[in-house]
C-alpha cells in the first residue's frame, strides 16, 4: 500500500450515518437561529461580501489583491516591462503602504524606493527570494524587516505568488501582513528556551570530586542558620588509617575522598546540609536544635562509628579511616559568623584528635579574640618552622602543545603530616591578616628554588590580593628576585582574588612596579572571585586564568562553553592571554583549543609534583606528560 | 349605505389576499428552508474538512461554520444562484477564522502553527483509518499546502481553490504538488511504500 492507495481509499468514503446526523443537526441549529431572528423581529446583519467567488471575471492579480483586502492583508503587484531585468511596474495596496509606514497614496512605489524601505540587512535575502520565485515560477514565503519613515522597524511576512495571464506567467504578487508581535514573541520564546537550557540545574556549585556543596556554600548556609535559629555544626576530620600514607597515589586518594563523601551523604540523608570543609574535613549543619538536645552529639557519634567501621575499597586494596569530630553549638543571632563557626568546628575536631577522644563539643562559639589568636599562632608557627612545601604543576601552551610554564603551588601539612591543598588554610590566613607572611614565605622559597634551577620554564607564583595592600611587598619581591638571581621575564605573579583587593592604589603600584622589572601579571580564579571587568581595564594584566568551575564541566555544559569562549574573545581583544584551570580530559583540551585558550592546566595535563624534581625537567611535549604516571602525593 | 356595505363587503377581500400572500410566502420559505437544509447536509462535511485543514481549533471552525451558514441562509435567495454555494461558505468562514486568529494573535502572540506533531497512524485497514492517517499527515504540512490538498481531494477544481483561497492558479498547482510530495514522504516514513494493488508484471508501477 502506498500513498495513492491510501488517497483512493479515503476518497471512497461516504459520510457515516452518525456524520449525516451531525450535518442534519447542524442544519437544524442554523435553521432555528434563523427562525428565531425572524420571529423576534431583529435582523442579523450580514457583513460579508455576497459576490460569488467563482463567478468573478477579473484578472488574477486583481482577484488576489481583492481577496487580500477582505482578509485585511496588503499586496504589492509587480508587472515586468519588456525583458529588462530589475525593471517593471510596482503598485501597492493602501493596506501595504500602511504596513510600510506610509499614508495611502503618498508614495509612488518603484523598485528603487522599495529597496530603500526594506531593512538593509534583509535586502539581499529578499532580492534572492524574489528572483528565485520568478525564475522557478513557484510560490514562496519570506519574513523581513521594514524600516518605516519614523525609523521604527516592523517585521513583515509576505507570500509571493506567480500571476498568470492567459496561462502564461505575467508578474508577481506579494500578499503581506505585519507580524512584528508574533516575531517578537517568537524571539522571546527562543531566548527563554536558551536560558533554561543554559541555566545550571544545581542551585549551588558542587565540589567536582565529591558532588557535595563546597566550603563557601556551607559557610553561607551556616551563616544563614546562625542569624535565625539555634543549631549545631559538626566538623568531621578523616584520614586513611594506613601506616604510610605516601603509598596512596593521587587517584587512590580521590577515590577514597569520593567514597567518604558518598557514605557521609548516606548517613545524614538528603535533607541535611553537608559539605566539604577542606581536605579530609567534612561539615554537617543541624538546624534547628534545642538548647538541651544532644541530637548533634548523637549524629556525630553515629558518623564516627560508621566511618571507623566502614571498609573503604580502593582499587584492589581496602582501607579504614581514622575519624574525629568537633561539634559547635550556637544559638540564634550569635555574633560569630559562618566562617568563624567553621573554624571553631575545625579546631574542635583537631582537639579531639590530639586529646585522643572521638568528639569534642563546644557549647558555644569561642571568643573572637581567642579564635583569631589561635589561628594566627598556628600560621606563624608553620611559617617559622618552614612547615610548608612547594609543588609545581605543568601548564601546557595549547598552540605549541608543549609544557612551557609551571605554577608554583603551596602545600600545607595536614594533621598527619600529609601535604594537602592550602585552600582552607589560606582562607583563614586571609581572614586573620596573616596572609602576607605566608605570601612572603612562598615568594622567597619559590624564587630560591627557581634560582637554583636552569630557569628554562616560566613560573607562576601566587600572591593574595590582600597582600598587595602592603607597601613593602614590591621591594621585598624585587630584592628576592635579585638575591636568588632569577630572570624576571621567567616570572608571572598570579593575584588570587579570593579576598577583595584591599587597597586599589597600592595594588596598582605593585602591578605597575612588578611589570617594570619585567615580570608578568595574572589574575587567578577569574570569573568567581572579586576580580571584575574594570580591573582588566586598569590593572596591567598579561594573563587571565579562568576559574576551574567553568572548565571542569566544559564538555557537558554549553553555558560554560559560552562563558569560556567569550572570556577568550574579551581577553584577546584587550591583549590579554587566557588560561584554563582544572582541565580534566582530552575533549576539554580540544574544546579549549577551539575556543582559542592559550594555556591549559589540570590533572589531564599534569598533576602538581614536588618542586625539587619538576622544574628541572625541561620542556616536554604534552604527549610525554600524558604517559607519566602521576606519582606525587597530594591533591591538586 | 351600499357603499358602506360594499366597502364592508369588500374588506374581507384584501384580508384574504393578505392571507394568501402570507401562505404563499410561508410556502416559499418552507421550500427555501428545505432547499437550504439539503444544501447544508450535502456540503457540510466538505466545507468542514477544508476549514479543518486550515485551522486545528475545532471550536473556532464550528463557530465560523455556524456564522457562515447562517448568513448563507439569510441570503439564500442570492446564494442559490452561485456557481457553487459551498465555495462562498468556505470563503466566508475562512475570513471569519482569519479575523479571529488575528485578534487572538494580538492578545497572546502565540503562533498557531507551533503545535506538536500528531502521533503516527497504526495499520491502515479501512476507509476510516485511511482518512484519519491523511488528516494526521496533513497536520504536519504547511497550512496552505494542507488546505489546497484537502480541497483538491474533496473535488474542488484548481480554479475553485484559487478563487476560494485567494491564491493564484499557479500557486495552487505548485502547493498541490508539494503537498503530495511531502505526503508521500510521510507515508513512506510510516512504511507505506509499495503499491501492491497495481503491480503489473514487467511494467512500471509508478504513481498515476
Amino acid at each position: 500500500m502506498d500513498l495513492d492507495d491510501i488517497l483512493a481509499l479515503a476518497r471512497t468514503r461516504q459520510p457515516s450515518s452518525l456524520e449525516r446526523a451531525r450535518a442534519r443537526r447542524f442544519a437544524r441549529a442554523v435553521q432555528s437561529q434563523y427562525d428565531l431572528s425572524r420571529a423576534e423581529g431583529y435582523e442579523i446583519i450580514v457583513d460579508t461580501d455576497l459576490v460569488d467567488p467563482l463567478a468573478t471575471e477579473v484578472d488574477e492579480a486583481t482577484r488576489v489583491a481583492r481577496a487580500a483586502q477582505l482578509a485585511k492583508l496588503g499586496t504589492i503587484i509587480w508587472t515586468p516591462l519588456g525583458k529588462v531585468a530589475g525593471s517593471g511596474r510596482l503598485t501597492w495596496s493602501d493596506e501595504m503602504a500602511m504596513i510600510f509606514g506610509h499614508a495611502p497614496g503618498t508614495l509612488r512605489l518603484t523598485l528603487r524606493t522599495l529597496g530603500k524601505l526594506v531593512h538593509p540587512d534583509d535586502l539581499p535575502t529578499v532580492r534572492e527570494v524574489i528572483r528565485t520565485v520568478w525564475r522557478q515560477k513557484r510560490p514562496d514565503e519570506i519574513i523581513f524587516r521594514v524600516v518605516q519613515p519614523s525609523g521604527s522597524v516592523r517585521h513583515v511576512h509576505c507570500h509571493l505568488e506567480i500571476v498568470e495571464t492567459a496561462g502564461r506567467p505575467s508578474g508577481l504578487i506579494a500578499t503581506g501582513e505585519d507580524v512584528t508581535a508574533l516575531e517578537v514573541a517568537r524571539q522571546e520564546r527562543r531566548r527563554r528556551t536558551i536560558r533554561s537550557q543554559m541555566l545550571a540545574a544545581d542551585r549551588y556549585p558542587q565540589d567536582i570530586l565529591t558532588g557535595l556543596p563546597t566550603r563557601s556554600y556551607l559557610t553561607d548556609e551556616v551563616d544563614r542558620a546562625r542569624r535565625t535559629t539555634a543549631g549545631a555544626l559538626i566538623v568531621v576530620a578523616t584520614e586513611p588509617a594506613t601506616r604510610s600514607p605516601a603509598t596512596l597515589g593521587d587517584e587512590d586518594r580521590d577515590e577514597l575522598t569520593a567514597s567518604v563523601a558518598q557514605l557521609l551523604r548516606t548517613i545524614v540523608g538528603d535533607q541535611m546540609t553537608c559539605g566539604v570543609v577542606g581536605p579530609g574535613l567534612w561539615g554537617v549543619l543541624l538546624t534547628p536544635v534545642d538548647e538541651d538536645s544532644d541530637a548533634a552529639e548523637t549524629l556525630a557519634t553515629q558518623i564516627i562509628e560508621r566511618f571507623r567501621s566502614h571498609l573503604f575499597g580502593i582499587r584492589q586494596r581496602t582501607s579504614r579511616l581514622n575519624t574525629w569530630a568537633g561539634v559547635v553549638h550556637f544559638h540564634g543571632g550569635v555574633q560569630a559568623s559562618g566562617s568563624d563557626l567553621l573554624i571553631d568546628g575545625e579546631h574542635a575536631a583537631h582537639d579531639a584528635r590530639t586529646q585522643g577522644t572521638p568528639i569534642t563539643v563546644l557549647d558555644k562559639p569561642v571568643l573572637d579574640a581567642d579564635r583569631t589568636e589561635r589561628c594566627r599562632a598556628r600560621i606563624r608557627r608553620a611559617v617559622a618552622a618552614d612547615r610548608f612545601a612547594l609543588f609545581a604543576q605543568p601548564i601546557v601552551d595549547l598552540r605549541l602543545n608543549q609544557v612551557t610554564r609551571h605554577e608554583i603551588l603551596l602545600r600545607v601539612p595536614s594533621e598527619t603530616g600529609e601535604l594537602v591543598a592550602p585552600t582552607p588554610f589560606l582562607d583563614v590566613a586571609e581572614r586573620v591578616g596573616e596572609i602576607l607572611a605566608v605570601d612572603k614565605w612562598v615568594v622567597d622559597h619559590a624564587l630560591e628554588l627557581i634560582g637554583r634551577g636552569t630557569q628554562t620554564s616560566h613560573y607562576q607564583v601566587n600572591i593574595s590580593g590582600k597582600s598587595l595592600a602592603d607597601p613593602g611587598l614590591l621591594s621585598y619581591v624585587t630584592e628576592a628576585i635579585h638575591r636568588h638571581r632569577v630572570r624576571p621575564e621567567c616570572l608571572t605573579f598570579e593575584i588570587t582574588e579570593t579576598a577583595l583587593i584591599e587597597n586599589r592604589n597600592e595594588a596598582m603600584d605593585f602591578a605597575t612596579g612588578i611589570r617594570e622589572i619585567g615580570c608578568g601579571l595574572a589574575l587567578d580564579d577569574f570569573g568567581t572571585g572579586y576580580a571584575n571587568l574594570a580591573q582588566l581595564k586598569y590593572l596591567p594584566v598579561d594573563l587571565v586564568k579562568i576559574d576551574g568551575m567553568f572548565v571542569a564541566e566544559l564538555r557537558r555544559s554549553p553555558a560554560n562553553q559560552a562563558i569560556v569562549s567569550s572570556l577568550v574573545n574579551l581577553g584577546h581583544a584587550l591583549g590579554i592571554q587566557v588560561a584554563a584551570e582544572h582541565v580534566q580530559d582530552d575533549e576539554s583540551i580540544e574544546l579549549l583549543r577551539d575556543c582559542g585558550v592559550d594555556f591549559a592546566q589540570g590533572y589531564r595535563t599534569g598533576r602538581p609534583e614536588p618542586i625539587a624534581v619538576s622544574p628541572e625537567q625541561q620542556v616536554r611535549s604534552i604527549e610525554f606528560v600524558f604517559r607519566v604516571p602521576p606519582q606525587c602525593t597530594a591533591l591538586g | 349605505m351600499t357603499g358602506v356595505e360594499g366597502t364592508a363587503a369588500l374588506t374581507p377581500e384584501p384580508a384574504d389576499q393578505e392571507a394568501t400572500r402570507k401562505a404563499e410566502a410561508a410556502r416559499r420559505k418552507a421550500e427555501d428552508d428545505q432547499q437550504f437544509a439539503a444544501f447544508v447536509e450535502a456540503s457540510y462535511h466538505q466545507v468542514e474538512r477544508a476549514l479543518s485543514a486550515k485551522c486545528r481549533d475545532r471550536g473556532l471552525v464550528e463557530d465560523a461554520l455556524n456564522e457562515a451558514y447562517l448568513f448563507g441562509q439569510i441570503k439564500w435567495s442570492t446564494l442559490r444562484d452561485h456557481v457553487n454555494p459551498a465555495a462562498w461558505v468556505v470563503t466566508t468562514a475562512r475570513y471569519k477564522i482569519m479575523k479571529a486568529e488575528q485578534s487572538r494573535r494580538r492578545e497572546t502572540a502565540v503562533a498557531p502553527d507551533e503545535l506538536p506533531p500528531s502521533t503516527p497512524q497504526p495499520d491502515i485497514a479501512d476507509v476510516w483509518t485511511a482518512q484519519e492517517a491523511l488528516r494526521t499527515w496533513l497536520h504536519q504540512l504547511p497550512r496552505r499546502h494542507a488546505e489546497v490538498f484537502q480541497m483538491d481531494h474533496d473535488g474542488f477544481s484548481t480554479q475553485e481553490i484559487a478563487h476560494i483561497l485567494g491564491l493564484t492558479k499557479s500557486s495552487v498547482r505548485w502547493y498541490r504538488a508539494a503537498a503530495k510530495k511531502r505526503l508521500r514522504e510521510l507515508a513512506e516514513e510510516a512504511g507505506y511504500t509499495d503499491s501492491e494493488g497495481r503491480r503489473r508484471p514487467g511494467g512500471s508501477h509508478g504513481s498515476r
